[in-house]
């Protein structure tokens, strides 16, 4: 197997060698880019006096794979069970502080409901839950930047009208029109804002 | 694979219409068993069951039903490789044995089967699609047809059949079709080994078919460091004339390192086909010979116009007599690649006429990525008298970013005191230094990588390696909270400037694919002694190593990090580890 990667190996190796030692800006250059993209999928809805957010991320094959390598602590070519929760959680706990939720600059943890759910697209779909505080003012807009599509650009897609149980009011959104009035400058990142629902379910 | 499923229980012989929709829908949702089986485990459940020969013997047996039709849909072979391969294995067996196999279709499953493999794509399978391939080949019935043999030959090939080496070797010998000899010969090389070296090596003095010696001379390509190849392959060269074979050869002596290496390419030179010599160019632009200096030198004039070849080779010499020449193709020619190479070439060189026309070039060229090469070379020459040029392209707004930043990144190699308060004042208003799109510069290029999160990290490298260790933690604060654009840029800039910084450590412990593989490149180029231990430790990782050996790594990780890990090895071997 060795013979058919020579000349191939040859011009890959070629190819990495000239993305790094050529122009400055090397992934924007045509090649196949070495960074990996990410689409996003996410809903909002208030639920039992609480903001539920669905985050679903879609990466490539290749990320998947660096994610299962670091996950496979003991180096056994395989993900346990235990070794797997342990390592989603944790990004789990990760991805909830770069998903910032803001009401009038108050900033609102998430805190993670259940496991991620794997699908057969290389999808991870995340579940996340916030308390809404007290006295809120009537139509004051909410924020939600997205710090982890700042790192992993990627396509975006918002769903205002997911399926819902009975009782869940779901929450409309819209993409931030200039993210530098909210101190970003990054051109791919997601900035959303909302308001909640009128009236959300007790 | 659920939905696959579910599709394959609408598959009836009343509605024959549903055929070609079942089949394509298998066929893209059988691309899963190609993952690893860890990831498909983890991901697809359900896919994993149905690809397992146990759990998935219903459903694979109900796809491979397909196998008696009468007629087959497009994607019907990529819907029994992907979803069924053991029940399709199992009728590729049956072929072999059989006195009348359906041989147009044996010759469809093993290209489509060839492609899968070559693509790194089979998990799961590879030992029995070898054993299956080497009992095809025994089959005289589907050596008789032509087609269907050299698709089994070649899927042989693919998948390594070791088991199928004498066959192979005796086809390459005595086969009466020259194209089965060409395809035999291929095989052999994909493979490997000795034996399969010894009976090309035999097959070498007395093939006489031109597009099965091409093909043999690339199979022996796989043998750089063994002399004995090079010797048959310069034989070959002085007793086959024609320009393909001599092509192949020369293809073959880019990486050889064969002591036959030097007079084969000299002799090349002197070839009456331009491509043969076009070729030898090439293989010495990779390594050049001494032997073969005074006749690249020579030649050199009589070329009408740039060649990448040539000016590559003229480069990888760096012999001052070629720069008037390089000079002159600068000045005329306009494609943008060849005056990239022309310019490095120039580089190599660093003679009084080479670092005159880098300069000068700083303000004549009008490609950016000339541009940009050219201040490389000026960098690497450290050529003091381009600093004001290099300054004023810094500060340049319109000017296009990449060469913007290629001038920020040379400024920091030159310890002048001009230069420190030129880069102090630029990071200290980044926004506005760089806010403003270049000329002619596309909405979409302005809004690609982070420009400001870029150029900030450019900034501060500089003023770092020009001693301002409040640079050296903002570069680590700018690697830590950027993007992975931003951690890919900072660890290639530590790459290309040989600059060490912790940042290599961290990136090699990263799970971002594209940072991992720009800190195993930096740490190659800042001594890869110090990070032996982590660098084996990355080798040693299995999920990482399929990774490597699956299709997706499309940056040749894999090889970069062999390459960092003998370097770092070879170090301590020479006596040099702390």
């Amino acid at each position: 197997m060795q013979a058919t990667m020579t000349r191939s190996r040859g011009r890959l190796v070629a190819l990495a060698a000239c993305l790094l030692a050529l122009a400055a800006t090397p992934p924007a250059r045509g090649h196949e880019s070495p960074v990996d993209h990410v689409d996003r999928d996410m809903a909002m809805w208030v639920a039992d006096g609480r903001l539920f957010l669905s985050y679903r991320v879609q990466v490539s094959e290749r990320m998947a794979m660096m994610q299962l390598n670091q996950a496979d602590v003991n180096s056994d070519g395989k993900v346990s069970d235990a070794e797997r929760r342990k390592y989603f959680e944790t990004w789990q706990g990760a991805l909830a502080k770069l998903l910032q939720l803001q009401m009038d600059g108050r900033a609102i943890a998430w805190t993670p409901v259940g496991e991620v759910a794997f699908d057969a697209r290389l999808g991870q779909t995340y579940l996340f839950s916030a308390a809404l505080p007290a006295n809120l003012s009537e139509g004051a807009p909410w924020r939600l930047k997205d710090l982890f599509s700042r790192q992993y650009p990627g396509q975006y897609r918002y769903r205002q009208t997911p399926a819902l149980a009975a009782g869940a009011s779901p929450v409309i959104c819209e993409l931030e029109k200039n993210i530098s009035d909210v101190g970003e400058e990054h051109p791919e990142i997601v900035v959303l804002v909302f308001k909640l629902p009128k009236t959300p379910a007790p | 694979m659920a939905y696959a499923e579910a599709c394959l229980a609408t598959l009836d012989d009343a509605h024959p219409q549903r055929r070609r929709m079942v089949h394509d829908v298998l066929a893209s949702a059988g691309r899963v068993r190609g993952w690893n089986r860890e990831m498909l485990r983890i991901y697809d459940p359900r896919g994993f069951a149905l690809s397992e020969p146990e759990s998935g013997r219903a459903f694979q047996e109900r796809v491979a039903q397909c196998l008696t039709w009468e007629a087959w849909e497009p994607t019907t072979p990529d819907a029994l490789v992907r979803t069924a391969p053991m029940p399709t294995l199992a009728w590729l067996t049956q072929q072999a044995e059989a006195a009348q196999p359906v041989a147009a279709r044996v010759a469809m499953v093993a290209r489509t089967w060839g492609v899968w493999v070559r693509m790194g794509r089979e998990q799961q399978c590879g030992g029995e699609l070898r054993r299956a391939a080497a009992a095809l080949l025994r089959s005289p019935a589907i050596a008789r047809d032509g087609e269907a043999f050299k698709a089994v030959i070649r899927l042989a090939g693919e998948a390594g059949a070791v088991e199928a080496v004498d066959t192979l070797a005796s086809f390459a010998a005595s086969d009466a079709r020259p194209e089965v000899r060409a395809e035999a010969c291929a095989a052999l090389g994909r493979i490997g080994g000795d034996k399969a070296r010894g009976a090309l090596l035999t097959r070498s003095a007395a093939e006489t078919d031109a597009g099965a010696l091409v093909k043999l001379a690339a199979a022996l390509e796989i043998w750089p460091n063994d002399a004995a190849a090079g010797d048959a392959l310069l034989k070959l060269f002085k007793r086959v004339p024609d320009p393909a074979v001599r092509r192949s050869v020369l293809f073959a002596a880019i990486a050889g390192r064969w002591p036959a290496r030097p007079a084969l390419l000299l002799m090349a030179l002197d070839d009456e086909d331009g491509s043969v010599v076009g070729v030898a160019l090439q293989a010495l632009a990779a390594k050049p010979e001494p032997s073969s200096r005074e006749a690249v030198l020579a030649i050199a004039p009589s070329f009408k116009e740039a060649s990448a070849g040539l000016i590559d080779a003229l480069g990888a010499y760096a012999d001052a007599r070629s720069s008037l020449l390089l000079a002159s193709w600068l000045r005329q020619e306009t494609s943008s690649p060849l005056l990239v190479k022309t310019i490095r070439a120039l580089g190599a060189i660093r003679d009084p006429l080479a670092r005159k026309t880098l300069l000068r070039s700083l303000d004549s060229q009008p490609h950016e990525l000339v541009v940009e090469h050219a201040i490389q070379g000026l960098e690497a020459m450290q050529a003091k008298e381009a600093v004001p040029t290099l300054i004023a392209l810094a500060r340049d707004e319109t000017a296009p970013m990449g060469v913007r930043l290629q001038a920020v990144q040379a400024l920091g190699s030159f310890d002048l005191p001009t230069i420190r308060p030129v880069l102090a004042a630029l990071a200290a208003d980044v926004e506005h230094a760089f806010q403003r799109p270049a000329v002619g510069e596309t909405p979409a290029k302005r809004r690609g990588p982070d420009r400001i999160e870029q150029a900030r990290v450019y900034l501060a490298l500089a003023r770092f390696r020009l001693g301002d260790a409040d640079a050296g933690e903002e570069f680590h604060r700018l690697f830590n909270e950027g993007s992975a654009t931003a951690r890919f840029y900072a660890l290639h800039l530590l790459a290309v400037t040989h600059t060490p910084h912790p940042a290599i450590r961290q990136g090699l412990e990263s799970s971002d694919f594209a940072t991992l593989l720009a800190a195993i490149l930096a740490a190659k180029a800042n001594q890869p002694w110090d990070h032996l231990e982590q660098l084996r430790i990355i080798a040693g990782q299995p999920l990482l190593r399929a990774l490597g050996e699956s299709g997706v790594d499309t940056a040749n990780l894999r090889h970069v990090l062999e390459e960092t890990l003998a370097a770092a090895n070879a170090h301590g071997h020479e006596g040099g580890a702390e």
